[in-house]
C-alpha cells in the first residue's frame, strides 16, 4: 500500500519542475484610477410620490490595485484592493424632510411647470418645497400660513447630500497547469441609510488551448437599512387637519411613534431592517475563430427583506398617503449574450443583448452596440449606443393612481414601463512606452454618455480612467 | 415596445454568427485580433459609473459581470 501511494505521489509531482523555476517576488501588477461625474434631471421623483424634481449630481472615484506572486509551482496568487467613493447631492432626497404642510403662496413655493399637478397639490392643502434650507424654529414668510410646531421638529437634512464608500478585497489563485482559477471577495458599502457586507466565491475553468472558459460565481450581500420615512408620516400631531390618514392608517413604523428622522441630532428612535441578496452567476465564453469570440451569461438572484425604499411616498386616489410598501422577496433571472468581432484591421463590432425576467412582472430587453475604430494600434475611438425597454412592475402606479385596498404599492418610476436610449463616445490612448512619456502610465480612457428615458429622465455621464502598469 | 420579431432576429444573428461560423481551434500565435485590448468581453473599467447608475435607474440588472441586486440601496 505504501509503495502504491508513493508511486501516485510521484506522478502527481512530475508536472512541476521545481528544480529550474524560481518563484517570483510580490509585485504590483496594475493600478487603475477611475473618476466620473454624473448629472441627471427629471420630473417623477419617487420621494414626492411620482412627481417633482429628480435633479441629482454625483462625483465618483474608484482606485483599484492588483499585486501578484508566483510560487515555485508556477501558480499565481493575486490580491486586488478596490476602494470607491461617491459624493452625491439630490434635490429629491432633500424632500424626505422638506415637506412642510400648510398653504404657501404658489409663487414662493411650488416650482412645477405642470399646472394641473400644481392645482392638485394646492387643493390638498399641501405644498412641497423644492429647495432651500430649513433651520430649526424657522417661520414661514409673510403672506403665508404660520406653521406652528412643524418647523421646530424639522431637522437638518442629512439626506440632501451624502458620501457612499465601498471598499472590496479579492484574492485569486491561478493554476496554469490544471487550467483553473479560484477567487474570493469580501466587500463593504456604506451610505447614510444603508450598510452592506458582501462575500463571493468564484471558480473558472479554462480549456487547454485557452479558447473556452466556463465560470461560476456565488455571492451574497447581507445588508441593513436605517429605515427613514417621510416627515409627515412619523407622527400625525402636526398634520391631522390636512391629511386624512384614517383609511391607510400609516403613521410611524413598526409601532414606533413618534418616529425619528434618522438625523444624528434627533433623539427619537428609528428602526433598522435587513435585506439579503443571493446570486449564482454562470458564464461561458468561446473563441470561435481568429476574429470572433462570444460569451453567454446567466444569473439567478434572490432577494429578501426590506426591498422597498421607505422614504418614497405613495399617494392614493382618496388623497391619503403612505410610504412605499413592496413584497419582502424578489426572484430575478437575467440572461445575456456578447459577441465581439474584429472586422478588417481597424474596426471592431461589440454587440450585447440581455433579457431580464423577475417575479414582480418586470420584463426587460437591453441592446448595446459599440464600434471601436483603431485609428492607430494605440489610439481608438468607440461610438456606442444602447436601447433598453422594460415593462412595469405589478406594484407600480403613477401619482394618485393607487387605491387604498392594495397590499403593495410604489410610484417609483424606476419600476414603471419605459424605454430608454443612450449614446456616447469612448476614446482610448495606450502606449507601451508610457502615455505622455510617463513610464508605467499605460493607458488613458475617456467616456461620455447621454441617457434619455421616455418618462422624461435624462442624464449625462463623463468618466476618465487611468491605467498604470 | 420592442417587437418580438426584432428581438428574436437580433438573438438569432448573434447565435448564427457564433454557431454558423466554423468553430476552429485557434492557436495562441493566431490570436492577434482576439487578444486586442478592444476585444475584451468584460465591461471597460471606465464604464463603472455608468453601470452603477443603471442599477439605481432601471428595474433590470445583471448578466453583465456586475451585480444583479444587493450591495446598495438600489433596485
Amino acid at each position: 500500500m505504501a509503495t502504491y501511494f508513493t508511486a501516485l505521489m510521484a506522478f502527481a509531482q512530475t508536472s512541476h519542475d521545481t528544480t529550474t523555476y524560481k518563484p517570483s517576488k510580490l509585485k504590483l501588477d496594475e493600478v487603475n484610477f477611475v473618476s466620473g461625474y454624473y448629472s441627471q434631471n427629471g420630473n417623477n421623483s419617487a420621494v414626492t410620490g411620482g412627481i417633482g424634481t429628480e435633479k441629482l449630481t454625483n462625483f465618483s472615484s474608484v482606485i483599484d490595485l492588483k499585486i501578484s506572486k508566483q510560487n515555485r509551482f508556477r501558480n499565481t496568487h493575486t490580491l486586488s484592493l478596490e476602494v470607491g467613493v461617491d459624493a452625491y447631492s439630490s434635490a429629491s432626497s432633500d424632500m424626505i424632510d422638506g415637506y412642510r404642510g400648510g398653504v404657501l403662496s404658489a409663487a414662493s413655493s411650488v416650482n412645477d411647470d405642470d399646472d394641473e399637478k400644481e392645482d392638485v397639490i394646492k387643493n390638498n392643502g399641501l405644498s412641497l418645497l423644492k429647495s432651500g434650507t430649513i433651520s430649526k424654529a424657522s417661520t414661514a414668510t409673510s403672506g403665508t400660513v404660520q406653521q406652528s410646531g412643524a418647523s421646530t421638529s424639522v431637522y437638518s437634512r442629512a439626506s440632501y447630500s451624502d458620501v457612499h464608500v465601498y471598499p472590496s478585497l479579492t484574492y485569486g489563485f491561478m493554476n496554469e497547469d490544471k487550467h483553473y482559477h479560484l477567487g474570493t471577495t469580501l466587500s463593504y458599502s456604506h451610505e447614510f441609510d444603508y450598510e452592506s457586507r458582501g462575500a463571493a466565491l468564484s471558480f473558472t475553468k479554462f480549456s487547454k488551448d485557452n479558447n473556452r472558459e466556463f465560470g461560476v460565481k456565488v455571492s451574497g450581500f447581507f445588508d441593513e437599512w436605517k429605515v427613514i420615512i417621510p416627515k409627515e408620516l412619523r407622527d400625525n400631531t402636526d398634520y391631522t387637519s390636512l391629511i386624512s390618514y384614517s383609511k391607510k392608517n400609516v403613521v410611524g413604523y413598526k409601532g414606533i411613534v413618534p418616529y425619528g428622522s434618522g438625523s444624528e441630532h434627533d433623539p427619537n428612535p428609528v428602526a433598522h431592517s435587513p435585506r439579503e441578496s443571493y446570486m449564482a452567476s454562470f458564464s461561458l465564453s468561446q473563441v470561435v475563430n481568429m476574429r470572433l469570440q462570444v460569451a453567454m451569461m446567466l444569473d439567478l438572484a434572490y432577494q429578501q427583506g426590506l426591498l422597498a425604499t421607505s422614504y418614497q411616498r405613495v399617494w392614493f386616489t382618496d388623497n391619503s398617503l403612505s410610504y412605499e410598501m413592496l413584497p419582502d422577496n424578489r426572484f430575478k433571472v437575467p440572461v445575456g449574450v456578447r459577441a465581439n468581432y474584429f472586422a478588417g484591421d481597424r474596426v471592431i463590432f461589440k454587440a450585447y443583448y440581455r433579457y431580464y425576467w423577475d417575479d414582480w412582472n418586470v420584463r426587460a430587453n437591453t441592446f448595446e452596440l459599440e464600434m471601436p475604430v483603431k485609428i492607430t494600434p494605440f489610439f481608438s475611438v468607440a461610438p456606442f449606443g444602447r436601447y433598453y425597454q422594460q415593462s412595469a412592475a405589478k406594484y407600480f402606479a403613477p401619482y394618485k393612481q393607487h387605491t387604498v385596498g392594495e397590499e403593495f404599492f410604489t410610484s417609483d418610476y424606476d419600476l414603471s414601463k419605459f424605454n430608454s436610449q443612450a449614446f456616447g463616445l469612448n476614446v482610448r490612448l495606450s502606449s507601451a512606452d508610457g502615455v505622455l512619456g510617463i513610464r508605467c502610465f499605460n493607458a488613458i480612457e475617456m467616456r461620455y454618455g447621454h441617457y434619455n428615458r421616455s418618462n422624461g429622465l435624462n442624464s449625462n455621464t463623463i468618466s476618465i480612467a487611468l491605467k498604470f502598469k | 415596445m420592442i417587437h418580438k420579431k426584432t428581438k428574436t432576429l437580433f438573438l438569432l444573428a448573434i447565435v448564427a454568427i457564433a454557431g454558423g461560423t466554423s468553430c476552429s481551434p485557434v492557436k495562441e500565435y493566431q490570436k492577434a485580433y482576439i487578444n486586442d485590448s478592444e476585444m475584451e468581453l468584460s465591461s471597460r473599467k471606465v464604464q463603472k459609473l455608468e453601470s452603477s447608475v443603471l442599477l439605481y435607474r432601471e428595474g433590470a440588472s445583471g448578466a453583465n459581470g456586475g451585480k444583479t441586486g444587493g450591495g446598495c440601496g438600489c433596485n
